[in-house]
C-alpha cells in the first residue's frame, strides 16, 4: 500500500515527536520522580479516625524542614483545615476519605490527587515560597462540594 | 502495478508541521511548567 | 424527493425517516442541553444562583449526560443508521433499527426522569459512591442497549451486502460506520458490567461495591466514548466534507487504516483518566500513556489526509499556496463551515489530548477547568460543529425541503466557533491557574489563592452565552425547515459522500476484515486492562454502601 512521500515525512516527524515527549516524561519519572501519585496502601473508611495516622490529624516534623501532614478528606470539609509549615519545608501529605470520592488539591502547586474511600494517597512538596495557600477539594462529592476547602500556611 | 507518483502537496506540509512545530512548543512549555511547580 | 428521481424502494424511505428521527431527537437534545450549559456559566460567574428546586449539581448532571451520552449517541445512530442505508442500498425491513431507537428513548426519558427529580445528582460520570436511584441506572443502560440493536442492524446490513459483493471493498462510509459501531460494542461492555454491579446495589440488593474496581469500568468506557465521536466526525470529514468543494477522498486505503487503528486503540488507554487515583500501580499508568500516544497517530493522519484533499482539489482548480487555497474553501457553505471550524478547534484539542495524557503532566490540569476547557474544544468544537453542519445537509436531503434561512445557519456556525472559542481558551487558562471543576461556585469565601478566577469565568460565561445564543439559531433553522415545508426542487444534493480518486490504488482485502480487526481491539483491551484490574480485584478493598450527598 503506497503512502505519499508528504504524509511518510509528516508521520516520522509525529511518531518522532511522541517519542521525543516519551522519553523526556519516563526520564522525569525515573530520574527526578516525577510520577503521578500512585500509592497503594487499603484502609477501611468507617475506621479512619482510629487508624493510626489518621486518628491524630494534622501535621507531625518527621526531620530537620520535613514534615508529614495526615488529612481526613469528609463532607464537606478537611481535617485539618489549617496547617502551617516553615519556608522550604518538605511535606508529604497523606490523605484519606471517610466517605466519598474527593480530590485534594493545593493550586499553582504539583499537589493534585484523587482520594478514594478504601485506599490511602500519598503526595509530597517542597514550600519554597511563603503564604497562604488554597487547598481544595476538586471532585464533585455533593452538594457542598464548593465549600470543602483548606488552609497551608508557609512562613 | 500501477507506479504511484507524489504530485506535489507544499501547502498540507506547511499545514501539518505548523501544528507540529506548536504541539513540541506547548509541550515543552508546559513541561517547564511542571518543573516549576512540582 | 423531488418528481426527476426515481422513486425509492420503501426500505430506503423508512431508512431515511429513521435517520432523520435520530437526528432531530439530537438537535432537540443539544437546545436543551447547551441552555443549561449557559445557566453554568452565569452561575459560576457568580451572576446568578441556581434554585434549590433546580440546583446547579443537578443541572450539571443533565448537561453532562445530555451533551456527553444522549446528543452525541442520537447523532452518531443516525447518522451510521444513513451511511450504511444509503450505500449499501440495503433490502431488509427498518425494524430492528427502529426498535434500537425506541429503547434508546426509553432509556434516555427514564434517566432525565431521575435526574430532573433530583434523585440522580451524581454528574455523567456517577461515580460510586454516590448512590443514583435504581431508575437512573435502567435507564442509562437502556440507553447503551438500543445502541446494540442500531449496531446489530448495520451489521446484518453489512453481512448481507458482503455476501452479495464477494471480493468487493465494502463502500467506505459502511464501513467506516460498522469499525466505529465494533468499537462502541467492545467499549460499551465496560460499562455494562459497571451497571451490573450499579444495579443490585443501587436496588439494595448488595450492600457495598469496590468504588475503584467501578471507576475503573467506567474509564474503560469513558474514553472510548470519545473515540466513538471523533470516528464519527471523521466519518464525515473524510467522506462528506471533500464533496462540498468538489473534491475526492485523498485514500480510500489509509481511511480504513486510520479507523482500523481507532478501533485497536481507542480502548486500551483508559487509565489515562485515572492518572492521580491511589491504588493503582505507576507502571499500569505508564503503559496507558504510551498506548495514548499511539491513539494520536491516527489523527495525525487525518490532518494530513483532509488537507491533502483540499490541496489536491484546489491546485486541479488552478489555485496554489497555503492561504489562497484556505481562502478558496466554500465557507459560505455552512456543511462545510460546520466541519472546517470544528478542524480549527481541534488543533486545539489535539495539543491538550497529549498534554493530559503525559502521565506526570496530569497534575497540571487534572480536575481543573482546563479539562473542562479540553473536552470543550474537542466534542463542543469539531464534534458538535460537524454535527451541526451535517444536520443542514442531512435534513434537506432526508426530507426533501430547503433548508429554513441558510444564511441564518452560516451565522450560526461561526457564532458557535467563536463562543466555543472564547469559552475554552478562559477555562483552559483558568485551569492552569487551578480553578477546580464541577463546582458551583468558585469564589472559597474570598480566598486569596481563588481571585485570579473570577476574571476567567465571567469570560467563560461570555463564551457560553454566546454559544447559547447559536443553538437557539440551529433550532430555529432546523425547526424551521421542517415546519416551513418548501420542497426542494432541482437542489444539489446537499449532503453527499465523495469518491476516492481516480488513480488511487486498490485497497488491500485484510481491511476489510473487520471481524478480525475487532477480535484483535478485544484482544487487545483485555491485555491493556488484565493487570490493573487484576490489581483491584485482589486488593480487598472496602464495599462501599450508597451514599446520597446532596
Amino acid at each position: 500500500m503506497h503512502i505519499h512521500r508528504a504524509e511518510r515525512l509528516w508521520l516520522g516527524f509525529g511518531v518522532a515527536m511522541l517519542a521525543v515527549f516519551l522519553a523526556v516524561i519516563t526520564t522525569a519519572a525515573i530520574v527526578d520522580g516525577f510520577v503521578p501519585p500512585s500509592h497503594v496502601q487499603t484502609i477501611d473508611p468507617t475506621k479512619v479516625s482510629q487508624t493510626p495516622p489518621f486518628d491524630r490529624p494534622g501535621l507531625r516534623r518527621i526531620g530537620p524542614g520535613a514534615y508529614e501532614a495526615y488529612y481526613i478528606a469528609r463532607i464537606f470539609a478537611f481535617v485539618p483545615a489549617t496547617i502551617t509549615v516553615p519556608r522550604d519545608a518538605h511535606v508529604t501529605f497523606f490523605v484519606t476519605s471517610g466517605d466519598v470520592e474527593h480530590g485534594f488539591s493545593i493550586p499553582e502547586t504539583g499537589v493534585n490527587t484523587m482520594v478514594t474511600p478504601g485506599w490511602v494517597s500519598e503526595v509530597s512538596h517542597t514550600f519554597s515560597t511563603p503564604g497562604t495557600f488554597l487547598l481544595i477539594c476538586n471532585e464533585y462529592c455533593g452538594s457542598g462540594h464548593q465549600l470543602m476547602a483548606a488552609k497551608v500556611i508557609v512562613q | 502495478m500501477k507506479i504511484q507518483k507524489d504530485e506535489p502537496l507544499p501547502a498540507t506540509l506547511a499545514f501539518v508541521f505548523t501544528i507540529g512545530i506548536l504541539i513540541v512548543l506547548g509541550w515543552f512549555a508546559m513541561f517547564a511548567l511542571l518543573r516549576s511547580r512540582w | 424527493m423531488t418528481a426527476a428521481r426515481p422513486s425509492l424502494p420503501l426500505s430506503i424511505a423508512g431508512g431515511n425517516l429513521l435517520a432523520l428521527t435520530h437526528i432531530y431527537t439530537a438537535t432537540l437534545v443539544l437546545g436543551i442541553g447547551a441552555l443549561f450549559g449557559m445557566l453554568q456559566g452565569f452561575s459560576r460567574a457568580n451572576l446568578i444562583v441556581m434554585p434549590q428546586a433546580f440546583d446547579y449539581y443537578r443541572m450539571l448532571t443533565a448537561h453532562g449526560v445530555l451533551m456527553a451520552l444522549v446528543f452525541t449517541t442520537f447523532f452518531i445512530t443516525g447518522l451510521f443508521t444513513y451511511c450504511v442505508y444509503t450505500t449499501l442500498l440495503r433490502v431488509r425491513s427498518t425494524t430492528l433499527g427502529w426498535t434500537g431507537y425506541v429503547v434508546m428513548l426509553v432509556g434516555t426519558v427514564m434517566a432525565a426522569v431521575a435526574i430532573l427529580d433530583g434523585s440522580a445528582s451524581v454528574l455523567y460520570t456517577f461515580y460510586a459512591p454516590l448512590k443514583a436511584s435504581p431508575l437512573f441506572y435502567f435507564g442509562a443502560t437502556l440507553l447503551i442497549a438500543g445502541t446494540w440493536f442500531v449496531a446489530a442492524d448495520l451489521f446484518l446490513n453489512v453481512a448481507i451486502w458482503k455476501r452479495a459483493n464477494v471480493g468487493e471493498r465494502v463502500p467506505l462510509p459502511a464501513f467506516l460506520a460498522t469499525c466505529t459501531m465494533i468499537m462502541w460494542i467492545i467499549a460499551t461492555l465496560g460499562v455494562v458490567a459497571e451497571m451490573a454491579l450499579l444495579i443490585p446495589w443501587s436496588l439494595g440488593w448488595t450492600p457495598g461495591i469496590d468504588v475503584s474496581l467501578t471507576r475503573m469500568l467506567f474509564w474503560y468506557f469513558g474514553h472510548p466514548l470519545v473515540y466513538f465521536w471523533i470516528m464519527a466526525a471523521y466519518t464525515i470529514w473524510y467522506t462528506v466534507v471533500p464533496s462540498t468543494y468538489g473534491g475526492r477522498i485523498f485514500s480510500d486505503a489509509l481511511t480504513r487504516l486510520a479507523f482500523i487503528m481507532l478501533l485497536l486503540l481507542s480502548t486500551p488507554v483508559g487509565l489515562h483518566h485515572q492518572f492521580l487515583e491511589p491504588g493503582i500501580a505507576p507502571g499500569w499508568k505508564w503503559l496507558h500513556m504510551v498506548l495514548t500516544y499511539g491513539v494520536v497517530v491516527p489523527s495525525f493522519m487525518t490532518a494530513f489526509a483532509i488537507f491533502a484533499s483540499f490541496e489536491q482539489a484546489a491546485r486541479k482548480a488552478g489555485v496554489r499556496g497555503f492561504f489562497q487555497i484556505v481562502g478558496w474553501l466554500p465557507w459560505k457553505n455552512p456543511v462545510f463551515a460546520g466541519p472546517a471550524l470544528g478542524m480549527i478547534l481541534f488543533v486545539f484539542g489535539g495539543f491538550g489530548g497529549i498534554v493530559n495524557s503525559s502521565y506526570s503532566m496530569d497534575v497540571l490540569v487534572h480536575n481543573t477547568m482546563w479539562i473542562v476547557g479540553h473536552f470543550h474544544v474537542t466534542v463542543g468544537g469539531p464534534v458538535a460543529l460537524t454535527f451541526i453542519g451535517a444536520t443542514y445537509g442531512l435534513v434537506p436531503m432526508l426530507t426533501g425541503r430547503t433548508l429554513f434561512a441558510p444564511r441564518l445557519a452560516l451565522v450560526q456556525v461561526y457564532l458557535w466557533f467563536a463562543g466555543m472559542a472564547i469559552m475554552s481558551v478562559a477555562m483552559h487558562w483558568a485551569g492552569l491557574l487551578g480553578a477546580p471543576r464541577r463546582a458551583s461556585d468558585v469564589t472559597y469565601f474570598g480566598a486569596q489563592g481563588a481571585a485570579t478566577w473570577h476574571g476567567e469565568m465571567v469570560w467563560a460565561a461570555t463564551g457560553g452565552a454566546i454559544v447559547a445564543i447559536s443553538v437557539v439559531l440551529f433550532i430555529v433553522v432546523a425547526t424551521g425547515t421542517f415546519l416551513a415545508d418548501r420542497r426542494a426542487v432541482d437542489a444539489a444534493p446537499s449532503f453527499a459522500f465523495a469518491s476516492t480518486r481516480e488513480d488511487a490504488l486498490a485497497t488491500p482485502p485484510a481491511f476489510d476484515r473487520l471481524t478480525r480487526w475487532g477480535m484483535a481491539a478485544i484482544v487487545l483491551a483485555l491485555l491493556a486492562y488484565a493487570g490493573p484490574v487484576t490489581e483491584q480485584l485482589t486488593a480487598h478493598a472496602y464495599l462501599a454502601p450508597g451514599m446520597r450527598t446532596w
